[in-house]
């Protein structure tokens, strides 16, 4: 099976700021720091890590609300089309935003609080030009709505009148509007309690599977990414450090990192817990801003194999088995 | 973060080019008036030789950049001119005649509006919805809508026409306001002027605690001061008020700036010859140079009490780092 | 646990909130007991009244919010020493003077509060917000204070404390505020803290760090925690037992190995069974039909009903009591028989 969707190369996408008057600096905050990664149709693959990881910018960059710096992003609607999302043109770009879509975090803020719902929803749909006059935009927009599970009476009420979960409803029917393949999940259940969050996800699961879409699934929640997802990558500061199936990241994690993330899930098990083996990370988060050299995790890593190696050379991402890749030096022979 | 130093010559250099710039605004706009000020200080019947013998005495038959030059070179000495109505007296001397009287009345103002707008706006936002709350909303309305020169007119016609408490037009020897004893003894004569000044900014600075109360007593910190076991006094004086005067002190920064504003109205109602009244009679007769020499001065007032300003949050709020 | 020292008895405590729409009823009888040194989770989804338990019980409801009826009975000899109460046996709370009520507060019992951000006064020192308590319960001068808060830093490890203790609070990270927070929960050595959410701000390598943390100290002061959280995962990770809470009523209370084996309630069975698990793939999550309801017009009887599988006509008219259904599980439904026949069913298949 080798149908990739999205093909993601070398990717960098850096912030710049500027600070002082006199002596001007440039400071990069390194997002995203050569990212590269793979995506098979109607796959799912989750994106774990910390608040500041570069998690939602990298979901940003795909759906080119940001230019990346340098890199690729290759998208292949269908198996004889490719489309360069980084060079391209006006024409191709409406494509690639057919292609691509994305669902934001916070269902209170990622809608227009002054629109119905039928504008919301219909938006994409004038955008890309889907519906030919009035009716058939109504129609679609019902179906639409329907596919979300929201009624058609529903149509000319305004965000503010619906729950939390339904307002993610209505933002995951408006990334629907244009038929994508790839849809960017960015937290999508954060916000909500975990009753709506279960219907929430089985939702998203059967439409993946009912429009033979494919999901890059953005959330700190373990648990929720286990969940959903065929495939893990785990990012640091910027970096993926490691990247397999869900099932051999879960059940055999080899990055220290994630073995240390794991290990701090608390898992709504009292007996798993009960036996879980512990590990604390010490220090916090260092900053995104000037990271340290070499390995970016060596500053808070329980397993450093090779002090020097460690501290001033930077792993690349490499297989070990199948399937299954990690940026560290442990694995290096 | 830079230095206190550092930070302070940051602004004073800025400064420097603001008023140069403030400076070149005021000197083309005040010579596009209309009317020549030799021929206004002469009036109507003075002959045309002695209307142009004045031009040239005051420099004015030079072209405009000439005297836009001459001038800067004189305020770079430290120097004003001379005002054209009161030829040959100093402007500078003109100012500091009339700055006393002015300083007196609008610090009242400003000591008057802060001592009752802080503790009223902390009872209301504390008292929400009680008969005090509704009270200091109250006033805060009336206060900001009431426009200054009826407020004057409407004191003078009240306390001191019908009610005869106070003279309607202030008669202290000059300067005594200034002298210990007078700074007080003058208050009976001030009150209306100072009344006039200080409800503007009583209303907005009580609206202005009370709503930034209400925010902060809703903060997890001060839910977490109670948690402690401290009083309420504690919770409310200690760690409550602190934090809601921050945008309070901006505010109370603004109102010296819009006393000059306030001082020309309030000036002309109550015949006070203070700052104000020299400003606006400058301008009706042509008096550049006062003109000028007023504007620049309040320009650098801006400057300088921004500074304070600044100086003052990074004081009262440790997250405000001078930039 | 034995024998078992109970600490605070919650007695049907009822809590209004009068706002502009309407009255809010958001503890409608909530009854639970906490005992000495344990953990006790609150748990349940957003506006349950987990929250508002706790303000309640520390008498710092907004001024909207009045607690209409109900006991919290302490059983503390040094809490009464300090408030200075002569009677014998436990004292109510609710019944304090509220001169007597400061002298509770953070004394007997203090607070830990959700987001780090916003729980430190920004304009103060670390060292003044935590000398503050120091100096109101324990009457320390200023030096010995200062002594003890350098040693309360050095013992949750923000180091150098001298450092730490001079810093404001915006200088800090999330986690090292965090830890702060416990450490001015904890300098009075109160008998009970209250952490509500107390790391759901946090990201889950340094909230494993604050959860280690507080239970260490918990154990170190002898203190019992009531922990108040929406994430089963961290109730099975920390608790003792746990208590459960639907549209502010507490509905079922086990210890938390029966509590996530054995579940009784309805509601605690969906809650449970929502939860996605690294533990067990599933295909799809079971969920619980319907949303919480509104608690200005709750409904009839057992506030759960209209999302009952369980449901029949006495659950729409009557509340049900808290029954001790088998030892030491108390649970809050007329038809746990039904609920028990079933899991016997299943455990036989």
């Amino acid at each position: 099976m080798n149908d990739p969707l999205l093909e993601v190369e070398n990717l960098k996408k850096y912030f710049t700021f500027t600070r002082g008057l006199v002596r001007r600096k440039t400071y990069y905050l390194r997002a995203v720091d050569n990212v590269s990664f793979t995506l098979q149709r109607k796959r799912t693959l989750g994106v774990v890590g910390e608040s500041g990881c570069g998690k939602t910018t990298l979901g940003k960059t795909l759906v080119t609300l940001y230019k990346p710096d340098s890199g690729k992003i290759l998208l292949h609607p269908d198996e004889n089309t490719t489309l360069d999302v980084v060079n391209a043109n006006d024409d191709e770009l409406k494509q690639i935003r057919r292609t691509v879509q994305m669902v934001f975090q916070d269902p209170h803020s990622s809608l227009n609080p002054r629109w119905p719902v039928k504008n919301i929803v219909g938006e994409p749909l004038d955008i890309l030009k889907l519906a030919r006059g009035r009716k058939e935009r109504e129609n679609m927009v019902i179906d639409l709505l329907d596919e979300v599970g929201l009624k058609p009476e529903h149509l000319n009420r305004y965000p503010h009148e619906f729950s939390g979960g339904q307002r993610q409803r209505i933002g995951i029917a408006r990334a629907l509007a244009s038929d994508p393949d790839l849809v960017v999940l960015d937290e999508p259940t954060s916000a909500v309690d975990v009753s709506v969050q279960a219907q929430v996800l089985n939702l998203l699961k059967e439409l993946q599977e009912k429009k033979s879409m494919a999901y890059l699934f953005i959330s700190h929640d373990l648990g929720v990414v286990h969940h959903m997802s065929d495939e893990i990558a785990v990012q640091y500061l910027g970096e993926i450090v490691e990247h397999g199936d869900s099932e051999n990241v879960f059940n055999e994690p080899l990055h220290p990192y994630t073995k240390a993330l794991l290990s701090a899930l608390p898992v709504p098990d009292p007996e798993f817990e009960a036996h879980k083996r512990r590990i604390i990370l010490k220090g916090t988060l260092p900053n995104a801003v000037s990271p340290p050299k070499g390995c970016r995790f060596h500053t808070r890593c329980p397993e450093l194999v090779d002090e020097y190696k460690c501290k001033n050379e930077c792993p690349r991402l490499k297989e070990v088995s199948k399937g299954h890749k990690v940026a560290c030096w442990i694995y290096d022979d | 973060m830079i230095g206190l130093r550092e930070y302070i010559a940051k602004k004073l250099a800025i400064a420097v080019l603001v008023l140069i710039g403030v400076y070149t605004i005021t000197f083309f706009l005040t010579f596009m008036l209309p009317g020549d000020p030799a021929r206004v200080s002469l009036g109507q019947h003075g002959s045309e030789e002695a209307v142009e013998l004045i031009r040239q005495q005051w420099g004015l038959d030079e072209p405009r950049y000439v005297q836009y030059v001459s001038y800067l070179q004189l305020f770079i000495q430290g120097e004003m001119g001379k005002s054209f109505r009161y030829y040959p007296r100093d402007v500078i001397e003109l100012i500091r005649y009339r700055f006393p009287v002015t300083a007196y009345y609008g610090l009242w103002s400003i000591i008057f509006a802060v001592a009752v707008s802080i503790p009223l706006g902390v009872a209301a936002a504390y008292k929400q919805n009680s008969i005090i709350d509704n009270i200091a909303v109250l006033i805060s309305q009336i206060g900001v809508s009431l426009p200054n020169f009826w407020l004057g007119m409407m004191l003078i016609a009240i306390v001191a026409v019908r009610l005869g408490w106070v003279n309607p037009v202030p008669e202290v020897e000059y300067g005594y306001y200034w002298t210990p004893i007078g700074f007080f003894a003058s208050l009976k004569d001030y009150i209306l002027p100072i009344l006039t000044v200080g409800t503007g900014m009583l209303a907005s600075n009580t609206r202005l605690t009370r709503s930034s109360m209400l925010e902060i007593i809703r903060e997890d910190y001060i839910t977490l001061a109670r948690a402690k076991g401290l009083s309420e006094r504690t919770v409310v004086l200690k760690h409550a008020l602190r934090n809601a005067l921050i945008p309070v002190v901006t505010n109370v920064g603004l109102q010296f700036l819009l006393l000059v504003g306030g001082a020309v109205l309030t000036e002309t109602v109550f015949g006070i010859n203070g700052i104000g009244k020299l400003y606006i009679d400058a301008i009706n007769y042509r008096d550049y140079p006062v003109v000028i020499a007023l504007t620049l001065i309040y320009t650098g007032g801006v400057v300088l009490i921004n500074l304070i300003v600044d100086l003052l949050y990074a004081k009262i709020d440790p997250r405000v780092s001078l930039r | 646990m034995a024998d078992k020292e109970i600490l605070m008895e919650v007695k049907d405590l009822v809590t209004r909130f009068y706002t502009e729409d309407g009255v809010v009823k958001a503890l409608e009888g909530v009854n639970f007991a906490v005992y000495k040194g344990e953990t006790f989770a609150l748990v349940g989804e957003t506006g349950c009244g987990k929250s508002v338990t706790s303000l309640s019980i520390l008498r710092l409801l907004p001024v909207s919010g009045k607690t209409l009826r109900g006991e919290v009975l302490f059983h503390d000899a040094e809490s009464k020493k300090r408030i200075g109460i002569k009677k014998e046996g436990p004292f109510d709370i609710l019944k304090l003077t509220s001169k007597q009520a400061l002298r509770m507060r953070g004394f007997s019992m203090s607070l830990i509060t959700q987001d780090p951000m916003t729980s430190l006064n920004p304009v103060y020192t670390v060292g003044d917000q935590i000398m503050e308590v120091l100096q109101l319960h324990k009457k320390l001068s200023d030096k010995q204070a200062k002594k003890e808060a350098l040693q309360l830093l050095e013992d949750v490890e923000l180091t150098p404390a001298e450092d730490i203790f001079r810093k404001y609070p915006h200088q800090l990270s999330g986690g090292q505020r965090q830890r702060i927070v416990i450490v001015i929960s904890l300098a009075a050595e109160p008998a009970l803290i209250f952490a509500d959410e107390p790391t759901t701000a946090l990201d889950v390598t340094i909230q494993a760090r604050v959860l280690e943390l507080l239970r260490e100290m918990k154990e170190e002061f002898n203190t019992s925690l009531v922990l108040i959280t929406h994430n089963l995962g961290i109730v099975a990770e920390v608790s003792d037992r746990i208590g459960v809470m639907y549209a502010g009523r507490v509905v079922e209370i086990a210890d938390k190995y029966t509590m996530f084996k054995r579940p009784l309630h309805p509601y605690t069975q969906g809650l449970i069974a929502a939860v996605p698990k690294i533990t067990e793939k599933k295909d799809t999550l079971s969920f619980i039909a319907g949303t919480v309801p509104n608690l200005i017009r709750p409904p009839s009887g057992c506030r759960f009903h209209p999302r009952c599988p369980y449901a029949t006509d006495i659950c729409k008219e009557k509340i049900p009591s808290m029954e001790e259904v088998e030892p030491d599980h108390f649970v809050e439904c007329w038809n746990v028989d039904e609920v028990i026949k079933d899991l016997e069913k299943e455990e036989c298949e």
